[in-house]
């Protein structure tokens, strides 16, 4: 008996395998014909095995299918459900075109296998592809030695397999959420992410671009305002200086400390802040203007050249301001903690 | 699971997550549209036990079940509300809404009829989002989804009116309460277009398209 990391039996049932083809902005083609798998059947079936198995372990950004209007409805959601109510090739197929139509010649031609069965009682589906490659065969008889260069060569290739897990835990009416890997994701490459996630599962990360960057914006501000490090002070405001040009990518908290080179104690000061703290991992678009209305910096220039900079939401309370017609009387009191001389244009 | 079965699992997570979320879900949403103006209010509550029973023992017209597991099919276990002043409003607040959170349903529920006045309102089924859940939460008893209902001031008076006096047992409206339910109905409606206009051209708010 299989078990999964719970501890709960785990049993494979069924695998679907499609190869496809690049088919994004091409008239459509009929699917190349697909075949079922045996379980167990040798090496193949033993990775396949195994890729179900960890699929918990493996897909670890939640995801959610999207439904814009007033049904729930989501057609990649439907596929798998058809498929879940009835296993066979037939049912599998959709799901293979769907993956052809949008796969754009840069990502090209996959082998993907869909795996069906029992996860601790409930129906798991896990999909996976893995890109074409090419290589050499290299064949020893008694005699002679045979090379060859193969074309179509599909490897678990650690930077290139993509898998996405949908599991039924909860009725298969609550097929919503799922989870996935993209190695290429992590390699910073958004349109990879696009297209697995965007136009193949029609899903979007399970934290939206304001909600994840709100999260982010306020544990920086909480790390700034509630310590007394400089460094720490220096290192975040430097960042939030700088965070208007970072592009709508898929990101973690994280991923946002390591790509700001933050100190390991500016990054330890954030993650505390971040609540729950199992969320410093989760994945969402970076959203500039999101960031901006959570963590901005209010500045005024004086006719006289004077400077004020203090935290937006808090300049009111950082300047006492008194008018007289044109002119503005600023005043503030606290302890010099930082002193420098800056160029300015 | 046995309705007695039903009820207890219910009280359960009504006593010990489903308070606490609606509690939480408020405070995020006031957090999320603080900026917004003319919110007359925003809250959240809890599906009461009596009022979850009632609902997942609920049948189809043909007799059938409506919920086979309604403690994860039914999805307003949890429901908020934002009032808003004026019909404008609606749309700022939903923007934000759909900022923010992940809508698996978004309904504009108008009367079928355009001769007909009713229920208004714009509702939506969003995921709840993860912040609200600590670390050590027993998922298995969280929900998924939560109901909000973003409504006019006129709306909502409305509708809270309406669900005290139409819903009575056993005691089914006449032809004259129901034309009587309807004319507050379209009261209610004619008041919010009016406010609509004035709010046009006297705040520069968009003017309505609907």
């Amino acid at each position: 008996m299989r078990l999964n990391a719970q501890g709960d039996r785990m049993a494979l049932e069924s695998i679907y395998s499609f190869l496809t083809y690049p088919k994004k902005h091409q008239p459509d083609e009929p699917l190349g014909p697909g075949t079922e798998i045996s379980i167990g059947a040798g090496k193949l079936g033993t990775m396949l095995d195994s890729i179900f198995r960890n699929a918990e372990q493996d897909c670890v950004i939640p995801i959610m299918f999207i439904s814009d209007g007033a049904r729930q409805e989501n057609p990649v959601r439907s596929d798998l459900l058809a498929l879940m109510a009835a296993p066979s090739l037939v049912t599998a197929s959709p799901l293979a075109i769907r993956l052809q139509r949008a796969t754009s010649g840069t990502s090209g031609m996959g082998l993907m296998f869909i795996c069906l069965g029992d996860d601790g009682g409930h129906r798991r589906i896990v999909i996976s592809r893995f890109p074409a490659d090419e290589g050499v065969v290299a064949e020893r008889s008694s005699i002679e030695l045979t090379v060859q260069f193969v074309e179509q060569v599909f490897l678990k290739n650690a930077y290139s397999y993509k898998a996405a897990t949908f599991i039924a835990k909860d009725g298969a009416d609550q097929l919503w959420k799922g989870h996935l890997v993209d190695r290429q994701i992590n390699h910073g490459s958004k349109a990879v992410a696009d297209y697995w996630i965007v136009d193949f599962l029609m899903s979007e990360f399970a934290t939206t671009a304001a909600a994840g960057t709100k999260r982010l914006a306020i544990a920086l501000r909480d790390a700034s305002t509630s310590t007394s490090s400089l460094t720490v002070k220096k290192e975040i405001a430097a960042a939030a200086n700088l965070a208007g040009n970072v592009p709508r990518s898929a990101m973690t908290i994280d991923d946002f400390c390591q790509q700001f080179h933050f100190s390991d104690v500016t990054r330890q000061a954030i993650i505390s802040k971040v609540k729950p703290p199992r969320l410093v991992n989760e994945r969402f678009r970076f959203d500039a203007k999101e960031f901006a209305r959570n963590l901005a910096y209010k500045q005024i220039k004086l006719s006289n050249g004077a400077l004020l900079t203090a935290p937006a939401d808090r300049f009111e309370e950082v300047f006492n301001e008194t008018r007289h017609k044109d002119e503005h009387t600023f005043s503030t009191t606290g302890a010099i903690i930082d002193e420098r001389l800056r160029r300015i244009r | 699971m046995k309705i007695e079965e039903l009820r207890a699992e219910y009280e359960y997570r009504y006593a010990n997550i489903l308070q606490k979320l609606a509690y939480h879900l408020t405070e995020q949403l006031k957090d999320y549209l603080h900026e917004i103006p003319r919110i007359d209010r925003i809250g959240a509550r809890a599906k009461s036990p009596d009022r979850f029973i009632a609902k997942s023992t609920r049948a189809f017209k043909d007799g059938g079940v409506k919920y086979e597991h309604p403690l994860e099919q039914i999805q307003d276990l949890v429901g908020a509300r934002v009032i808003v002043f004026y019909k404008q409003d609606v749309d700022v607040v939903s923007d934000v809404i759909e900022r923010y959170y992940i809508p698996i349903e978004r309904r504009d529920l108008i009367p079928e009829s355009e001769s007909e006045f009713g229920y208004f309102g714009k509702h939506y089924i969003l995921a709840l989002p993860e912040d609200l859940f600590d670390d050590n939460a027993d998922r298995s008893k969280t929900p998924t989804f939560f109901e909000l209902q973003v409504k006019t001031l006129f709306q909502h008076a409305w509708s809270e009116a309406e669900h005290d006096l139409a819903y009575k047992p056993n005691k089914p409206l006449t032809r004259l309460q129901k034309r009587q339910v309807a004319l507050t109905s379209a009261q209610a409606w004619g008041s919010d277009h009016m406010f609509a206009q004035l709010h046009h051209e006297l705040n520069d708010a968009p003017p309505l398209t609907v």
